[in-house]
């Protein structure tokens, strides 16, 4: 700062200050944290007030008659007559089944994959490097289509239903599976499974503790699952059998009975679960390859077997690196099955779409979809990264 | 891999047929048979293959039709573009073709492996599906690209020209976008609404990355800040983009985005191929922004102290010193961002335009083309598995000549 000659005049002195100020970094800080709070407030203030002009910005409007049908539900029976919040949330169950099972798939698929990969057989090996390296490279959509258009559409004609055993049935209407349907006493059989897992986890604890305090191996999974498996069979025969497996019959124009699945359900499951498989063997395989080497070689030394090796001392480890990325490709799956548009499947992506274009209620339904897929991810997230907090297992790996 | 040294590799040459047999074999047994478990697997999986060929062979030989690629070729390229105005898309593949392969030359030679396959599906299966007549319109391109890749290649050994051809390259990529727009605009320009075919997908993936790109690094500095206004900000935009599928948000910009354009200059009633790449660049720059943020976290803390102890102001710091790091540590997963937006531009049949996918889809109304959804599927499958392959080979040619380049160790 340059000198001020001594003797200024007052005024000269109170500008003297005020320049001082400027450059003090202190000041500078604050003056410029209020500025961009100012313009960060100044976006959201402009972003609701426009918002505000659009919208009525309540959900009044879900409450009348949907007035459109929806084609494929899962427990849900909504139709024309019922409100919106009733289409909707059939397309929020249309969603968590898609979700549900292309997670369930592309897991299985993906696990194979990634330890093919890594296989000493090198067809295996490299077929799967194939697989993964084909599919990464592709857009999803690509895949959605085909599998719908090119592989589900593309089925017989139901009059000419292909049929497998009898029991299955495939044409371009709908797919049918045995399905078990619940009979007098589900309800109670239901209640004694869940008794019977409550059980089973008590069992796990006895002799988890067990082998942590004697040393000696009490096989408390093995244990627990015995357990449950018996208390089933038991429950089921106790209540008198309420499942029974139900074969599809072929009508004139549709299958009865069994599971019928429709052809978009179908189409878009397969895409996802294939393409979401290519993202899984990734993270794999490089959960894997992170166990240090020494890891298996030491258990190679004390004797364990190539099986033993993997699923005692490998996968373990590997699991812990691998739970966090496969949160978050699963967290993928959710968001990228609303694709399901393109092909009209009715999730809550079509089914808000529709309700906003016979509303015209725009941003509400937009805030409602952005709340469900958040929901949705946050349950993901738990229930996949939860077991890290519940065994406070660590990511963190030491060399 | 077993260190077995086989006949093979011995370099003697092989004398007779028996020996190429024993050789084979014992190739066969050390990787295939070398254990009762994968004998088993290897048979399935042989048997599987086999007969998995036979039934592609069997269509590609009896039923595959490819008539509906080679009537619908410039359909699938760009769409209902006025055949008239295809002045304005010339320049541009020439342009896009010599860049890429100026920018291959410039940081190293393909590997044969890479070179090899995309060669055999881009320069062999393609053409010959789509019909060679309109793929000799492209020649003069390609030749225009290896001529290219040789000079900056030759270019590239000197020591001296290395880092201009390589600034070079990059200086192209970044003029290749504004030159395709104003030639989409110039001289009465065409109606957004005709763009279309594989041409759509592509201007709006380098429309969304120039977009993408600079929010992106913003959101990234915002998010390292010392202002909390800021960094708030940035997390709460990051956090609900990355939490948000694409399809909701391009539905977004079709139906509401318009609500919160300002109104200047008719800012509000841009086109909608404009406001879908906007809400890609919106998309997008989250991703970018946590790329990036991983690239400045990385930067060992002795770089920001050197640099305050040189008295440089925060904006020197950033872009001589913090941001260069930042982007070349996270070059791999910007890369990866970019090849994935290329992709997801299939996602604006969401809001009903007409891009490669959807002009396939389109094809199979056509009377004459009924059923034929396999071919051209296969097709744009391959185009989009070509172009996704060759920029992912691109970027891991670039990390690896970047690699512990200019890093200093902490």
């Amino acid at each position: 700062m340059t000198a001020l000659p001594v003797g200024r005049s007052p005024l000269a002195s109170a500008l003297a200050r005020v320049l001082a100020w400027t450059r003090d970094v202190r000041v500078r800080r604050v003056v410029l944290e209020a500025v961009t709070l100012g313009l960060v407030a100044a976006l959201v203030i402009y972003i609701g007030m426009r918002a505000r002009e659009a919208s009525s910005l309540n959900f009044d409007f879900m409450q009348e008659r949907a007035g459109f049908g929806i084609g494929d539900q899962f427990l849900t029976q909504a139709d024309g007559s019922s409100t919106r919040w009733h289409a909707y949330f059939a397309g929020v169950m249309n969603t968590l089944r898609i979700t549900i099972f292309g997670i369930l798939l592309s897991l299985g698929l993906g696990l194979g994959i990634g330890v093919a990969r890594l296989s000493t057989n090198w067809l295996a090996a490299k077929l799967a490097f194939l697989y993964v390296e084909a599919i990464r490279n592709t857009p999803l959509l690509v895949f959605v289509v085909f599998c719908y258009t090119a592989v589900v559409l593309r089925l017989p004609r139901i009059q000419e239903s292909a049929s497998l055993f009898g029991v299955a049935h495939f044409s371009n209407r709908a797919i049918a599976l045995p399905w078990p349907r619940p009979q007098d006493g589900a309800g109670a059989f239901a209640l004694a499974l869940l008794g019977g897992l409550v059980v089973a986890w008590g069992v796990w604890r006895v002799l988890a503790r067990r082998e942590v305090l004697t040393g000696r191996p009490s096989y408390p999974w093995r244990g627990a699952l015995a357990v449950f498996v018996a208390a089933a069979l038991v429950a089921f025969v106790a209540t008198g059998m309420p499942l029974r497996m139900e074969a599809p019959e072929v009508t004139r124009f549709s299958y009865a009975a069994g599971l019928r699945l429709s052809p978009e359900f179908v189409g878009l499951l397969l895409a996802l679960s294939l393409f979401n498989a290519a993202f899984v063997a990734e993270i794999v395989r490089g959960a894997i390859e992170a166990v240090p080497r020494g890891e298996r070689e030491a258990a190679a030394a004390l004797g364990l077997s190539g099986w033993q090796q993997l699923h005692l001392i490998v996968l373990p480890q590997a699991l812990r690196t691998m739970l966090p990325p496969l949160a978050t490709q699963c967290q993928n799956l959710a968001k990228m099955s609303s694709v399901g548009i393109v092909i009209a499947f009715p999730d809550l992506m079509t089914v808000g779409g529709t309700v906003i274009n016979n509303s015209g209620e725009a941003i509400p339904v937009f805030v409602l979809m952005m709340a469900t897929y958040f929901a949705l991810n946050l349950v993901i997230a738990f229930l996949l990264v939860g077991p890290q907090w519940r065994f406070n297992w660590s990511t963190g790996r030491r060399a | 891999m077993t260190a077995v040294r086989l006949p093979l590799e011995s370099g003697r040459g092989l004398r007779s047929a028996r020996e190429v047999l024993a050789a084979a074999w014992e190739w066969a047994r050390t990787r295939l048979f070398n254990s009762p478990a994968n004998a088993v697997v290897s048979l399935l999986l042989i048997v599987l293959l086999a007969w998995a060929s036979f039934l592609f062979l069997r269509w590609m030989a009896f039923e595959a039709d490819w008539g509906v690629v080679r009537t619908n070729r410039r359909l699938l390229l760009v769409g209902r573009f006025p055949q008239d105005q295809e002045w304005r898309i010339w320049p541009v593949v020439y342009a896009l073709t010599a860049l890429l392969g100026w920018t291959w030359g410039s940081w190293g030679r393909v590997t044969r492996w890479a070179a090899a396959t995309m060669a055999l599906i881009g320069v062999l299966v393609l053409p010959t599906l789509a019909g060679w007549g309109g793929a000799l319109a492209f020649l003069p391109a390609v030749t225009l690209a290896a001529l290219v890749h040789l000079v900056a290649l030759r270019l590239a050994t000197r020591p001296a020209w290395r880092t201009r051809v390589r600034v070079a390259s990059g200086v192209g990529w970044f003029l290749a976008l504004p030159l395709t727009l104003a030639l989409l605009h110039v001289r009465g320009g065409v109606d957004p609404t005709l763009w279309g075919g594989l041409y759509l997908n592509l201007v709006v993936a380098s429309g969304a990355v120039m977009g993408a790109l600079p929010l992106g690094i913003a959101l990234a500095l915002a998010r390292t800040s010392s202002f909390r206004a800021l960094r708030w900000a940035s997390t709460v935009y990051v956090e609900v983009m990355r939490g948000l599928p694409l399809p909701v948000m391009l539905t977004l910009s079709w139906l509401a985005l318009r609500t919160f354009l300002p109104s200047w200059g008719g800012l509000d009633e841009v086109a909608l191929v404009y406001r879908v790449t906007i809400a890609f660049a919106l998309f997008t720059a989250a991703f970018i922004a946590e790329a990036v943020r991983g690239g400045l976290n990385s930067i060992p803390r002795g770089q920001r102290e050197a640099a305050a102890a040189l008295g440089l102001q925060w904006w020197q710091m950033t872009a001589y010193v913090t941001m260069p790091q930042a982007i070349r540590n996270s070059l791999p997963a910007l890369a990866g961002e970019f090849i994935g937006l290329f992709m997801t531009t299939t996602l604006v049949a969401v809001v009903g335009l007409t891009d490669m996918l959807q002009a396939a889809r389109g094809t199979t109304e056509q009377p004459d083309f009924f059923g034929r959804q396999k071919e051209v599927l296969l097709f744009v499958g391959m185009l989009f598995w070509v172009t996704a392959f060759a920029l992912s080979r691109l970027s891991a040619r670039l990390e690896r000549a970047l690699a512990g380049k200019g890093t200093r160790r902490a």
